[in-house]
């Protein structure tokens, strides 16, 4: 018990270090030698960049996530976990998920004319293709 | 005599908001350049090794170094187990290089091990500048190892990473996950550190 609380509470900073060494080769295969100095504000611009780049991530969140697994009769099953729960099957990817997007568009425009949903700025049909556009 | 550091930051359920900007670990310095020095003794032998400690409260609210263990070049295990009831505060450890001098913050698994051991301060001495990561009521109780993986890589294995310099990408990922995961970070000399999430 002893020996499993230590490895988990380890202070093991090997990955980092490999993370490091793997950044010194790539400057020094790009022929950079000197090592700028430890620098809080490039740090804080770091930080900003990718703060805006997940908050855009964020604000690109599909609309709907499809998962497409290979069947053992060669075709493909295309699955739609989120909201619908909607799963097809096809000879090939790509009507797989032509074949979802189609069954998509009408569950949902069933549920818009019964009031279940709300319109929003995107039709339905482009929420969609965004979601599963690639 | 009573730690510089408030009671309410030791208690590990301080409000984010309520930090101070300013931590005083001056009755701790002279201990953490100890284990500084030991770690980079041998450094002209090209050998360097990581020094732990477990940092308790004693008796009269004053703060200590105890259970002092050296690990390798990039691991130690601080003894915490040993640590009286009621008096564990957190751990201190050093992040030495034997090629060069730079300030490497905490890594994936210092974030880890400090949500684990419920650390409610958390000390790294590299290169003359301490890093600390204080608990706070916003922190959270458990972590995935791989999702701050996966956070560090987006920092660091950029498709320019050879134009950045790692110890500023790595202390972007500290600051990022400092926010993410409810803690305040400070970063200063062993006397003063300076709050910066």
């Amino acid at each position: 018990m002893q020996n499993f609380e230590k490895i988990q509470y380890a202070k093991d900073d090997s990955w980092l270090w490999a993370l490091l060494e793997e950044a010194k080769k790539r400057r020094a295969a790009k022929g950079i030698k000197e090592e700028p100095p430890f620098d809080r504000e490039d740090a804080q611009r770091i930080y900003e960049h990718y703060k805006a780049k997940q908050e855009q991530r964020q604000m690109l969140q599909p609309a709907f996530l499809a998962l497409f697994e290979p069947m053992d009769s060669n075709g493909f099953r295309a699955v739609c976990p989120t909201m619908e729960n909607c799963t097809v099957e096809a000879p090939t990817r790509e009507e797989a998920k032509a074949a979802l997007i189609g069954e998509l568009k009408q569950r949902l425009q069933a549920r818009l004319r019964a009031g279940k949903i709300l319109p929003t700025e995107r039709s339905s049909a482009e929420m969609v293709e965004v979601a599963l556009g690639e | 005599m009573p730690s510089r550091v408030p009671v309410q930051v030791l208690s590990g359920n301080c409000p984010i908001d309520d930090l101070p900007d300013l931590l005083d670990l001056s009755e701790l310095a002279e201990g953490m350049e100890r284990l500084w020095m030991k770690s980079v003794a041998r450094l002209d032998e090209g050998i360097v090794a990581e020094y732990a400690a477990t940092l308790v409260k004693q008796a009269d609210g004053s703060l200590k170094l105890i259970n002092e263990i050296s690990g390798d070049s990039t691991n130690v295990v601080p003894d915490w187990a040993t640590t009286e009831p009621g008096t564990f505060i957190g751990t201190f450890q050093t992040h030495p290089r034997t090629d060069e001098f730079l300030p490497m913050p905490f890594s994936d698994t210092d974030f880890v091990s400090a949500i684990q051991l419920r650390e409610k301060l958390s000390l790294l001495y590299s290169d003359d500048v301490v890093c600390a990561l204080v608990r706070t009521a916003a922190t959270v109780d458990y972590i995935n190892i791989y999702e701050i993986k996966n956070e560090f890589l987006s920092f660091v294995m950029t498709p320019d990473m050879e134009a950045r310099f790692l110890p500023n990408a790595v202390w972007a990922a500290n600051k990022w996950l400092a926010r993410k995961y409810g803690f305040g970070l400070y970063m200063g000399t062993p006397n003063e550190l300076f709050r910066e999430v």
